[in-house]
């Protein structure tokens, strides 16, 4: 709750680009279609090993920034960077600020990332290993890739920032900090959310893990075999709601509630009852002021490796959720797990659903496994949503849980 | 609010000494585990056996500025060389395995926060560290900056850097607490605030940092220089009273107060 005595963030935009679509209309189209694209990146696996990717579609068209924004960098600006300004330039273009406006503004930049702020640039490593001359316009990209401090810099915001880097529940995490720094009066307004690209050390690195699927991942499914990697970008603008009634502009939903929890159980697994995710959701649902009859849908982590699917539904079913009043679903099917970004990208997939009021199933669970306690909603089945309170909720290595309970607007 | 510092832990690499009953636990850990597990043992070790601890309400936020750099090229090294992933290894490289470390083997169950920023990682962490204890999120909370740099990172330094010394890998962590669970405070903090300055990327790399506390000015190279400089101006030489604290560099400017016990 905010130091006036006010709950919650009124989301003023929004934008995404991920495998299902460049902006984020064209990805929920997609979703509710069942409409699932995939790729094969040659050499992205191990010799010998192949497993489907998800693919953005980057450009570089603006509705909103300058179409130059970047040219003339003294550095590459990296696809991480790229990714995000994509989902940062729908999100701004909806709040109907513009620019200038925003540069009068306190406004904070909460961005988590993974490999986004990795030093990962092969050819560069190889030459240093060999002991030749050294690119040094790579080792610069990399010491201007944290992706708030570019985002800040190249937009020219002036407020406070953070790059979150709590693996797969960084994009939550930097949503939940977003609205803690409203709260507290930090700023006036946080583009917020999670962006991250593919890359190679990943894709190797959750192989090596034995948590990759060979095919399309199936979430939730009795013959789920682990994960397919995916990139993109999700981004929410938030602000008091109390400012943005004043200037008359559109709240297309709140961020009611964040908590965030550890497991204190294992390096990458999460403990089997969920137990950190339990602690991370009811103090989400006390922060939102909201009880489980009000939450009407569960966006879940459901990344299809056959731990995390049992930990959330286990935890789910002990909580008290229903299924049947609770509808849980998985959009990992479709957007592939983007890491760093999947908070930002889910959390808005669950405020484009709320808004909608009809939940569509998880892309590519055939048969919910029948050992669940609680029943995910399958590929092809749709449910109209009791209310238009829901939970995204992002699980990550480090035993880390963040859960964030969402208000749609109804439209 | 105020915000009370109960314990303060500083260490490089070379002179960490880790504690014989995390030996098992870190067997397989890297240094910048290593690094962040002694250092959040440290703070909280006594507090845990004083008992009142509750893991629920004790979190951390870790800021590093490299995160664990070096496990990062030895993954890619066997990504390019077409070796098999060691999946520990894998595991080592993810910049939140710290925390994830420090939270399971201390049994802190709070929030765990990594923040990743060239410019003032501890003074990130510690704004919303202190932010956490302000909004009563957290009881404790472990501050830390954790840094290791790499093989690769010190070679661009001294090609590109303009002949800057290396830094020494180490780690830095407070412990923060509502009210003084653990005894008196060393220090107390209010008010803390971060201007971001304007820097091309190279630029960092012969950085220094000012810190200005009683009237006095000491400069320090390197990413942990002043968070290190800070620990050691206040807790060792006891440098206390009520002194407004301001640490600058070319990326920007930190400001607080930070108050003896005494002086409340």
């Amino acid at each position: 709750m905010a130091k006036d005595g006010t709950r919650g963030a009124a989301v003023t935009g929004y934008g995404l680009v991920a495998a299902p679509g460049r902006n984020s209309e064209a990805a929920f189209t997609n979703l509710q279609a069942g409409v699932v694209r995939t790729a094969a990146m040659e050499g992205f696996f191990p010799p010998s090993f192949s497993a489907p990717v998800f693919v953005a579609e980057l450009h570089q068209q603006y509705d909103l920034l300058p179409t130059n924004l970047l040219e003339n960098q003294p550095y590459e600006v990296n696809r991480t960077v790229r990714l995000a300004l994509q989902a940062v330039d729908e999100a701004l273009a909806r709040t109907g600020l513009s620019l200038a406006q925003l540069n009068r503004r306190r406004v904070g930049v909460a961005l988590g990332t993974t490999v986004g702020c990795t030093f990962h640039n092969e050819a560069y490593y190889i030459d240093w290993k060999n002991g030749r001359e050294t690119d040094s316009l790579a080792f610069n990209t990399y010491l201007n890739a944290n992706l708030a401090e570019r985002i800040q810099e190249l937009l020219g915001l002036s407020g406070p920032r953070a790059v979150i880097t709590n693996a797969c529940a960084s994009g939550a995490d930097a949503v939940g900090l977003a609205k803690s720094w409203l709260d507290v009066d930090l700023c006036d307004i946080v583009i917020c959310g999670g962006a991250d690209e593919l890359s190679r050390v990943a894709c190797h690195g959750f192989r090596s893990l034995m948590l990759v699927s060979q095919d399309r991942c199936r979430p939730f499914d009795k013959n789920r075999q682990g994960l397919n990697l995916g990139e993109g970008a999700g981004i929410l603008v938030l602000e008091k709601e109390h400012s943005v009634h004043a200037s008359g502009r559109e709240v297309y939903g709140r961020v009611l509630g964040y908590g965030i929890a550890g497991d204190a159980h294992h390096p990458t697994a999460p403990h089997p009852e969920g137990r950190g995710l339990k602690q991370a959701t009811a103090l989400a649902l006390t922060d939102a002021g909201a009880t489980i009859a009000d939450i009407a849908m569960i966006n879940a982590h459901g990344t299809g490796t056959p731990a995390n699917d049992r930990a959330e539904t286990n935890a789910m079913k002990s909580m008290g959720f229903d299924s049947d009043m609770q509808p849980m679903v998985s959009t990992k099917g479709a957007t592939g797990h983007t890491l760093g970004a999947a908070g930002g990208v889910e959390a808005v997939l669950t405020l484009l659903t709320l808004n909608c009021g009809e939940i569509t199933g998880t892309p590519g669970c055939s048969r919910v496994d029948p050992d669940f306690h609680f029943s995910p909603l399958a590929e092809g089945e749709k449910m109209a949503l009791t209310g238009r309170i829901g939970i995204s909720q992002s699980l990550a290595f480090g035993g880390s849980n963040a859960v964030l309970v969402m208000e749609g607007c109804g439209r | 609010m105020t915000v009370p510092v109960t314990n303060c832990f500083r260490s490089t690499l070379d002179n960490l000494t880790v504690p014989g009953e995390l030996a098992r636990q870190l067997r397989r850990a890297d240094d910048f585990v290593h690094l962040g597990v002694t250092a959040g043992h440290g703070v909280l070790a006594g507090c845990m056996e004083k008992g009142g601890f509750s893991a629920k309400k004790t979190g951390m936020y870790l800021g590093s500025a490299f995160g664990p750099m070096q496990t990062n090229f030895e993954v890619l090294d066997q990504v390019v060389t077409q070796q098999p992933v060691s999946p520990i290894l894998f595991s080592l490289s993810v910049f939140n395995t710290a925390a994830g470390y420090i939270a399971s083997i201390l049994g802190i169950r709070g929030c765990s926060v990594t923040l990743t920023d060239f410019s003032f990682p501890f003074f990130r962490a510690l704004q919303q560290g202190m932010a956490a204890i302000e909004s009563g999120m957290l009881d404790r909370c472990l501050v830390l900056q954790v840094e290791t740099y790499s093989d690769v990172l010190i070679d661009g330094t001294s090609r590109y850097g303009g002949g800057a010394e290396p830094w020494p890998a180490g780690v830095v962590c407070w412990l923060l607490e509502r009210t003084a669970l653990s005894g008196k405070p060393l220090f107390l903090l209010e008010d803390l605030e971060i201007e971001s300055g304007g820097t091309e990327g190279k630029d960092r790399l012969s950085l220094q940092e000012t810190v200005s506390l009683g009237g006095k000015q000491e400069t320090t190279p390197g990413y942990l220089g002043a968070a290190a400089m800070l620990s050691r101006l206040l807790v060792k030489e006891g440098r206390l009273g009520v002194n407004p604290c301001r640490v600058e560099s070319l990326y920007g400017t930190v400001c607080m107060n930070i108050r003896s016990f005494e002086g409340v």
